[in-house]
């Protein structure tokens, strides 16, 4: 066994689709990637459709992160093959039960997207393994072509970073040619971060999302635009009376707003997440803000969870980011743990939130 | 050869301050864990980012070689050709189904 391909994650989802169709709805997204791919996500769950309360895992955005697509895939499976065997599901020491597994099905629509980035997957696993981005083709202002945009800068969050952000305090840039930071030539420029866009738009209900990456190990939650606050709801992303402050660990000029209800199940989340991790084997995921060292911009939690913000009236979506793993690539046998890690993770959120209240605005 | 590295400082300031001025991959979010009272981060360079690094150390940084990382070709051997779907088979996942 190995990784898989993009071509052997698409024909895994349509095996699944085609075994299990009481359970499933095989979703192609409306954009083709630059090199003209289709992009497959897959919806889950006894109720499927736009108006069903959903939470959305992402995987693949990231291309040399080889893991996340895998553990994807392979959580479909799981799923659906415990649900209708009617078991519960085991990784190492987590366990998720047969109610919870049902629960799940019965209250939830999972929306899986294991590969975001098929084109930057393929180029990562056949030419080069340290690829990170799309391969968007990208001229220079000196003429020189350079290819790739980070997706997960490119969302429409705080992505004019030169204006949103203190000099120098964010891990972005403009330059086309920067091998992992390119944040594109506009927000939302590239049809693969228009995918996940058009899920979020296009499924007003998802309430939670999960961009899985690799490999820290952490779980983040709200923000990575700067240290969180609770108190002052005028230092937020929109405001541009904030501009050029944002981004400056420590200071209390400006931090983002969340508010004290959300920080706490965000926390509660990101923990149960962790504790899931650890049963599988012993590891230690931290559990942490996305803002840590320096601040980023474009990034696709911090888009989903600023939604609400913008629009009122839709569901809120608590995001995070699960960074799995130690390595972007580890070999084989050690990659099927950092799986069942995400797996128990992601499954175990999943039975949690299946029972849960949705959020209030 | 591309070489993981661990960088750490007393401080959360003193670790940014000496990042700042560099070009290291930092992987998809920049983040430094607690370690024994220091913060640390673990970054993928180059011998030359090395060297570089090295001749700017100051004050408590330390740099600590974790491991010379594979070459780019023993990497692109880890996935197979073909699909192992191709015949029907379905996923079956990690998990045990109990």
């Amino acid at each position: 066994m190995s990784y898989h391909t993009y071509d052997e994650l698409c024909s895994g989802l349509r095996l699944l689709c085609d075994e299990y169709p009481e359970y499933t709805q095989l979703l192609q997204l409306p954009n083709l990637t630059v090199e003209s791919r289709p992009v497959y996500a897959v919806a889950i769950g006894d109720q499927r459709g736009a108006d069903v309360r959903s939470a959305v895992f992402v995987g693949g955005v990231h291309a040399r992160e080889w893991p996340p697509p895998d553990a994807l895939l392979y959580l479909c499976a799981d799923l659906l093959q415990a649900r209708r065997a009617n078991t519960g599901l085991r990784y190492g020491g987590a366990y998720i039960g047969k109610e919870s597994i049902a629960r799940i099905f019965a209250d939830l629509q999972l929306i899986l997207l294991p590969c975001a980035n098929p084109d930057g997957r393929i180029y990562s696993q056949q030419v080069d393994p340290d690829w990170r981005k799309n391969r968007a083709r990208n001229v220079a202002p000196n003429g020189t072509i350079c290819f790739g945009v980070d997706l997960n800068r490119n969302f429409d969050i705080a992505w004019d970073f030169k204006r949103c952000f203190a000099p120098g305090k964010v891990s972005a840039s403009d330059n086309p040619c920067h091998k992992y930071l390119y944040v594109g030539p506009a927000p939302e420029s590239e049809p693969e971060t228009r995918n996940i866009v058009w899920l979020l738009k296009n499924y007003p209900r998802i309430q939670w999302f999960i961009d899985v990456h690799s490999a820290i190990p952490a779980i983040f939650h709200s923000w990575g635009l700067d240290e969180n606050q609770a108190k002052d709801e005028t230092q937020n992303f929109g405001n541009p009376a904030h501009d050029g402050k944002r981004g400056i660990a420590g200071d209390q000029a400006y931090r983002e707003y969340i508010p004290a209800d959300d920080l706490s199940e965000v926390r509660r989340l990101s923990q149960l997440m962790g504790e899931a991790v650890t049963a599988v084997n012993g590891d230690s995921y931290e559990i942490s803000p996305a803002f840590s060292l320096y601040a980023t911009s474009g990034a696709s939690d911090d888009y989903a969870f600023s939604l609400h913000r913008l629009d009122p009236q839709r569901s809120k979506v608590y995001a995070f980011t699960m960074e799995c793993g130690h390595e972007f690539q580890p070999d084989w046998t050690a990659a099927q743990l950092v799986i069942q890690e995400v797996c128990a993770a992601l499954a175990s959120f999943a039975a949690d939130v299946s029972g849960s209240q949705p959020p209030t605005s | 050869m591309p070489k993981k590295l661990r960088i750490d400082a007393p401080s959360l300031e003193e670790l940014r301050d000496f990042l700042s001025v560099t070009e290291l991959d930092m992987g998809c979010r920049p983040f430094a864990r607690k370690r024994n009272e220091r913060f640390a981060v673990d970054v993928v360079a180059e011998d030359a980012d090395l060297g570089r690094l090295t001749a700017r150390i100051a004050s408590d940084i330390r740099i600590e070689v974790l491991e010379d990382l594979p070459p780019p070709q023993a990497k692109l051997r880890m996935t197979q050709p073909g699909n192992r779907y191709l015949h029907g088979q379905l996923p079956t996942g990690l998990g045990k189904k109990e």
